[in-house]
């Protein structure tokens, strides 16, 4: 059969084929007027393409004629309820959904923040430490250029003042001694007061120093008062 | 569409109730199954419904909802049960009589009981040879012949060029010519 319809296809000038190949297009009316016209002068003469047409749209009457299903009223009343549900369901589902977006990018936006907060109260003040380096520096400042007498009447008078100083060049010091490992000559202050690296191995464990002396002052007995400490210091 | 986009339940069925009978019957032609056939029609306007907020009105709306009815008729293709049940149950049911909720071809009540079974058997044929048609084949014919859809309208269903939808339509008529050639009569052999 099918050989049959190779030879029958082959056997057909090459006019027709092409016109066959228009001849849906064209029972559907969707030729351009030119191309139309041309179909129609070729069936005018050729009874070959004129019987295929007909059988073609005979094909088509039958594709169009196929009668659908006989829906019953109970089946689409049915489906629309479902659909109905649907809607509903769908309506629930999308109010939530709304809802989602903002709420997570309200969220995510209270999660920076306590990140960023948390953050700047871990970290240390850059500020703060400048002031506190000022303040140190002008101290040291002071008593180079009074020589304590100046500032604060007796020798004696000064001594917390001068150590307090001496307590906070040092801890500069030790920051500037940790965070920089590569320190190829001394940092200014200490070269301008070089007594300072007298207490540089003390000052770098000020904190611990602190520390225990505060256990110390804790313990019953102990009779260490802050008298005692200044002494200590002194001494 | 618009306006139950905009929030109208109530245009929502009038829709349904507008289109819910061709989507079946484009469907059912397509499966060849009636009650998958009103499956897949419920299940496409559950998908307009959701899809009803990005439904943007640029073409016509059938356009779009049988763009939506394609495709759930192509998936259903795929469904590996559709292919062995499909056939068998609807022929026993037409065997033993059973009232189906169709009759084949068109009747307009001027046809003999000996045509009538003649038309049976041309449905039945006609039926068999389009399922055996590929996937986008059958769907452009389907639009074109049974939807009355312009070739412009089946390539904007589709996603496909106009040129496409003549070469579909023209092979889809061609195969059915040739394997109903005992009906149509072949002038070649």
């Amino acid at each position: 059969m099918s050989e049959t319809r190779g030879s029958a296809k082959a056997a057909l000038p090459f006019r027709c084929r092409a016109i066959q190949r228009e001849l849906v297009a064209y029972l559907d009316g969707e030729l351009s007027r030119r191309k139309a016209r041309r179909v129609a002068r070729h069936l005018d003469s050729c009874t070959g393409c004129l019987a295929e047409r007909d059988a073609l749209d005979r094909v088509r009457g039958m594709v169009g004629e196929l009668a659908g299903p006989s829906l019953e009223e109970s089946a689409e009343r049915l489906a629309l309820a479902r659909v109905r549900q649907a809607i509903g369901e769908g309506s629930s589902r999308g109010a939530l959904s709304a809802w989602r977006l903002p709420a997570l990018a309200a969220s995510l936006g209270a999660a920076m923040i306590v990140i960023w907060q948390i953050q700047t109260r871990v970290a240390p003040k850059p500020v703060e430490v400048a002031s506190e380096r000022s303040s140190s520096e002008g101290v040291v400042a002071q008593t180079a250029v009074g020589g304590g007498k100046a500032e604060g009447g007796t020798g004696r008078g000064l001594e917390p003042e001068k150590g307090r100083s001496k307590r906070a060049m040092g801890v500069k010091i030790a920051k500037r001694g940790r965070s920089d490992s590569t320190l190829s000559s001394p940092p200014g202050p200490l070269y301008e007061n070089p007594e300072l690296f007298l207490d540089l191995p003390l000052v770098l464990d000020l904190e611990k120093l602190e520390e225990f002396e505060a256990v110390m002052q804790a313990l019953p007995g102990s009779g260490r008062g802050p008298k005692a400490r200044g002494t200590d210091e002194r001494g | 569409m618009v306006r139950f986009k905009n929030g109208e339940v109530e245009a929502f069925e009038e829709l349904f109730k507008r289109h819910f009978g061709k989507v079946v019957n484009f469907a059912y032609q397509f499966t060849g199954s009636q009650p998958r056939a009103q499956e897949i029609a419920q299940e496409v306007f559950m998908q307009v419904v959701k899809a009803a907020p990005r439904y943007k009105p640029q073409a016509k709306f059938t356009t779009w909802l049988y763009r939506i009815a394609t495709n759930a008729c192509l998936n259903e293709l795929r469904r590996p049960e559709h292919r062995t049940s499909r056939r068998g149950l609807e022929r026993e049911s037409a065997e033993e009589g059973e009232e189906v909720g169709e009759t084949d071809l068109e009747d307009h009540g001027t046809h003999q009981p000996d045509d009538r079974l003649a038309g049976r058997e041309l449905a039945d044929k006609i039926r068999e040879e389009l399922s055996r048609l590929p996937g986008n084949q059958r769907a452009a014919l389907l639009l074109s012949r049974v939807e009355g859809m312009s070739y412009e309208e089946v390539a904007g269903t589709l996603g496909v060029s106009e040129g496409a939808v003549k070469s579909l339509v023209f092979r889809a008529t061609a195969r059915l010519r040739r394997e109903l050639a005992e009906f149509v009569g072949d002038e070649r052999d």
